[in-house]
């Protein structure tokens, strides 16, 4: 039977089953073929109006959740709010009290602090889409992920996705990591030990502290990009020896499976996580995971719109 | 015809008798134009309607008419405004600029997914002609939208309506008269 | 007014009783039944239980500085219908009580609208800003009761050596909140399996612990009392127990939410459950119930930190740490300690009433006859749900709304006043 879509708001694939994550997906794979024709543009949401609220900033995502909107022909309103001038104003529930007091549909949010969608959408009428809270969560960006690999090997079952880099402060790859256990992946976590804590296990994760372990016999890698501030507080020594240890390129590329995809949730450091050959070689599929992420984020509207009281 | 309570109302044979002689009509309109005719199913049950239109059109002349799929849910009114979203399903449309395009349901109810099929189709391209082919037409139409081709015109009674079962999707053909779910 | 309460089950943990009997009030003071005048009004307590009042060594009354949150009356009034008839007042308020003014100001206070006794605590530093040590004998002679920085905790080794070792002379306890601040690194939870889920940043259980060795050693040095506040980790009661053993003189308390929770409830991000200490592991609650047992901890106390709900309908990442306690931790205690079978009646009471006096050092918390009849009575079966909207405090930042509990406080008396009947 049709598996039913009951959420007016998107805040983690943690609150997902397996079968709406398929859901999602079954409906990008629609709405990616509407970006494909010559009118890129849907009545799907006429008369909707949609707020990107962004309270850290952010402009792929932004790009990305606007165009889907206009694709969508969603009426739009961007709020670009520095979350420490928000502070010292009003309150974040103000402000989005406001917001909703101008009968507005959707709200499309980036925040810094982890669990801000989720303090927020039990307690406003729009629906909340999370377009990444801290260190938390990335809804959109995970199913993007599981998207293009859908796409590119028929399944996720029993694929050995690994996903290197920072993981302790990532939000790509705590959703991730979810929407692959639940579709039946096995994921691996690569990375330093200060970065990538042993706790993953507890939820059936391996944690790997060296490259060979994390990538030997992977069918897709995922590289996270190295934030330049935790060399600063301390987590690793240098830029240049996390390049060398815990880099992508040619020499470790080997372990990968011979077909393996090379992923990017962007933007690159290039020759930092990722070799620049790499990166624009036939395994990479980064600009493909673009493209899809405006079909996942026009899908994902689509539904929550639909369940709006 | 009319039927006053729910049931089953034709099987397999009407089935097929009704879509040969819609099939029959489309052939006799257009047999000078038939390069360009094309077979667009309205996704779920206007699919298999399509594509057993072309067939027969097959077995009648040998000519194979192309079928695409369409799926309005996009396009819909009502979104928002019902419990449970419809799944989309597969839209595949072959190129419909300057074509005959046969636009195939397997019944007319209010015409508001017919309207919002023209507005898809519209957005795929410009045909030369649009017809509307249906099985069944349930008069009391909510929009100003009338079929070209009608298997049989059915009366039903009001908060009920007609249930086209196919073969390749339900396991059997045949058609039944419904209540109406209220959606609201 | 004078009276006796009979036929109540009389728990006194510090004078050893355990036993069906009478107590009399004569002028406010606790008095032998026997030699009453006949006459002398009796009130039946069947089914009750008599215990010396209450004690909360940790509660913040807000007052002066935040009196939207808490003032001396509302704080008193929640502790009353808690069952508490004394209770130590945090120096962080504003400004904070680092000097003689504000411990007289809680005091003048609570004497004119206070409705249990107050007890204030000063600060060992200036401001608590962990710097310079506070005028010490001038808060004892101000009437302090204790020192220390709670809500922050002295990062420099020495001037927290020289704090101890000074404040010996003066007779007054250190009740110390430990957390080594880089270790905290800001988190705002445990660090532990949900925080890595979570990806919040978490407060490690080594920053208290840390701490704690370093207070046991100073303790140690000094030959000085040192309380361990709301001791949260599991690593943090084994470190202590052994200290114990040995002979320093470091004691502990346990809050009632600590007690009750972990941090798996962070996943709501509702920040009624964002405290420092942190909730932590189920391994450490258990832990917590270990040392209360063996008597690692001698003492519950609520960390009572009235906040807004303006403060704390908030991002989990902004909202202020604490929530408040007086009016659910009898209910929290007895249902999850005595009616799960963690301590026994008489074992619970002397965390509330004897643990604290000792670490106090004061005559307070017995029911010996002559003392101030400062009583607590309990229905050990009743039945309630907590409801913040009952509440007489003026904040309602608890996790606890909702809670079925069995057992509670229903009456609190107060020099032999009635400050709280509910039977």
């Amino acid at each position: 039977m049709d598996v039913k879509w009951t959420r007016k708001d998107l805040l983690s694939i943690y609150d997902l089953s397996a079968e709406e994550i398929t859901l999602i997906l079954d409906t990008a794979a629609e709405f990616k073929k509407v970006s494909q024709r010559k009118i890129k543009k849907v009545p799907a949401l006429r008369g909707k109006t949609v707020v990107n609220l962004f309270v850290e900033p952010s402009t792929r995502t932004r790009t990305s959740f606007e165009l889907a909107e206009q694709r969508l022909s969603a009426d739009i309103i961007n709020i670009a709010a520095d979350s420490s001038s928000l502070r010292k104003g009003e309150t974040l529930l103000d402000t989005v009290k406001n917001i909703e007091a101008l009968q507005v549909d959707l709200i499309v949010m980036r925040h810094s602090a982890a669990g801000a969608p989720n303090f927020l959408a039990p307690r406003v009428r729009p629906g909340i889409v999370n377009a990444g809270d801290g260190a938390h969560s990335h809804p959109t960006q995970a199913l993007l992920d599981l998207f293009t690999i859908r796409e590119k090997k028929g399944t996720l079952k029993g694929l050995n996705v690994s996903i290197i880099g920072d993981i302790l402060h990532s939000r790509v790859a705590r959703s991730n990591m979810w929407g692959l256990l639940k579709l039946g992946a096995n994921v691996t976590f690569g990375g330093p030990s200060t970065l990538n804590p042993k706790a993953f296990e507890k939820v059936g994760v391996r944690v790997c502290h060296n490259m060979r372990d994390a990538l030997e016999g992977a069918d897709v890698v995922n590289l996270l990009r190295i934030q330049h501030e935790r060399q600063r507080s301390g987590f690793f020594p240098s830029v240049g020896e996390y390049s060398k240890v815990f880099g992508l390129n040619p020499e470790t590329a080997k372990y990968l499976k011979p077909d393996a995809l090379i992923m990017h949730p962007g933007p690159i450091n290039r020759g930092v996580e990722l070799d620049s050959s790499l990166a624009d070689g036939p395994q990479s599929v980064i600009l493909e995971q673009v493209t899809n992420g405006l079909a996942v984020r026009m899908a994902v509207l689509f539904l929550v719109a639909g369940c709006l009281k | 015809m009319q039927f006053d309570k729910p049931g089953r109302i034709f099987e397999a044979d009407a089935i097929e008798s009704y879509l040969t002689s819609i099939g029959d009509r489309i052939l006799a309109e257009f047999k000078d134009r038939s390069q360009e005719l094309l077979l667009l199913g309205i996704q779920r049950r206007g699919v298999p309607f399509a594509r057993r239109l072309s067939s027969y059109i097959h077995r009648q002349t040998g000519m194979e008419i192309p079928v695409g799929t369409l799926d309005i849910t996009m396009y819909r009114d009502d979104i928002g405004m019902r419990k449970v979203l419809p799944v989309i399903h597969e839209t595949c449309i072959p190129d419909i600029n300057g074509k005959v395009l046969i636009l195939c349901d397997d019944v007319l109810q209010a015409g508001r997914t017919i309207r919002a099929a023209l507005d898809a189709i519209t957005d795929f391209g410009r045909p030369a002609i649009i017809r509307l082919a249906v099985l069944f037409d349930r008069g009391n139409h909510e929009f100003p939208i009338a079929a070209d081709y009608v298997g049989e015109a059915v009366k039903i009674p009001d908060g009920f309506k007609i249930s086209v079962h196919w073969l390749e999707i339900d396991g059997a053909d045949f058609v039944k008269i419904l209540e109406k779910k209220i959606w609201r | 007014m004078n009276y006796i309460l009979e036929n109540a089950r009389v728990i006194d943990p510090v004078q050893n009783i355990d036993c069906v009997g009478d107590i009399a009030v004569c002028d406010g003071l606790l008095a032998d039944p026997a030699k009453m005048p006949a006459g002398t009004e009796r009130m039946d307590l069947k089914g009750k239980v008599l215990a010396p009042g209450f004690i909360d060594l940790h509660v913040h009354l807000r007052h002066p500085g935040k009196t939207q949150a808490e003032t001396i009356h509302t704080g008193t009034l929640a502790a009353a219908a808690g069952g508490f008839t004394s209770i130590v007042a945090m120096p962080n308020t504003s400004p904070a009580a680092d000097n003689p003014g504000t411990i007289h100001f809680v005091l003048t206070h609570a004497e004119r609208e206070g409705v249990v006794k107050v007890l204030p605590c000063g600060a060992m530093t200036k401001n608590l800003e962990g710097k310079e040590m506070s005028s010490i004998g001038s808060l004892k002679a101000a009437g302090a009761v204790a020192l220390s920085d709670d809500g922050r905790c002295v990062q420099d080794h020495q001037l927290m050596r020289h704090i101890v070792h000074y404040s010996k002379t003066f007779d007054l306890p250190i009740l110390d909140h430990c957390g080594d601040r880089l270790l905290e690194a800001e988190g705002v939870m445990h660090e532990g399996e949900w925080s890595v889920l979570l990806g919040m940043k978490g407060m490690p259980s080594a920053a208290e612990e840390l701490m704690i060795y370093r207070d046991i050693i100073l303790s140690r040095m000094t030959n000085w009392k040192i309380h361990i506040q709301h001791v949260s980790a599991k690593e943090s009661v084994a470190i202590l127990r052994q200290a114990r053993r040995e002979g320093i003189r470091v004691t502990g308390e346990a809050t009632p939410h600590h007690i009750a929770l972990t941090d798996v409830e962070i996943k709501r991000f509702d920040s009624n459950y964002k405290m420092n200490p942190p909730l932590r592991s189920e391994e450490d609650r258990l832990a917590l119930l270990e040392g209360l047992a063996d008597d690692t901890l001698t003492v519950i106390a609520t960390d009572h930190a009235p906040h807004t709900a303006t403060e704390k309908m908030v991002e989990f990442d902004y909202a202020p740490f604490g929530i408040i306690g007086l009016e659910t931790a009898v209910q929290i205690c007895m249902t999850e300690l005595y009616h799960k079978g963690v301590l026994t009646l008489p074992h619970l009471i002397s965390k509330l009433t004897k643990g604290p006096a000792e670490v106090l050092g004061l005559e307070i918390g017995s029911l010996k006859t002559g003392r101030p009849a400062d009583i607590t009575i309990l229905d050990p079966d009743r039945e309630t749900v907590v409801d913040p909207n009952q509440f007489r405090s003026k904040s309602r930042n608890t996790p606890f709304a909702g809670y079925r509990a069995k057992g509670c406080a229903v009456g609190t008396i107060v020099n032999g006043t009635f400050v709280y009947k509910a039977f």
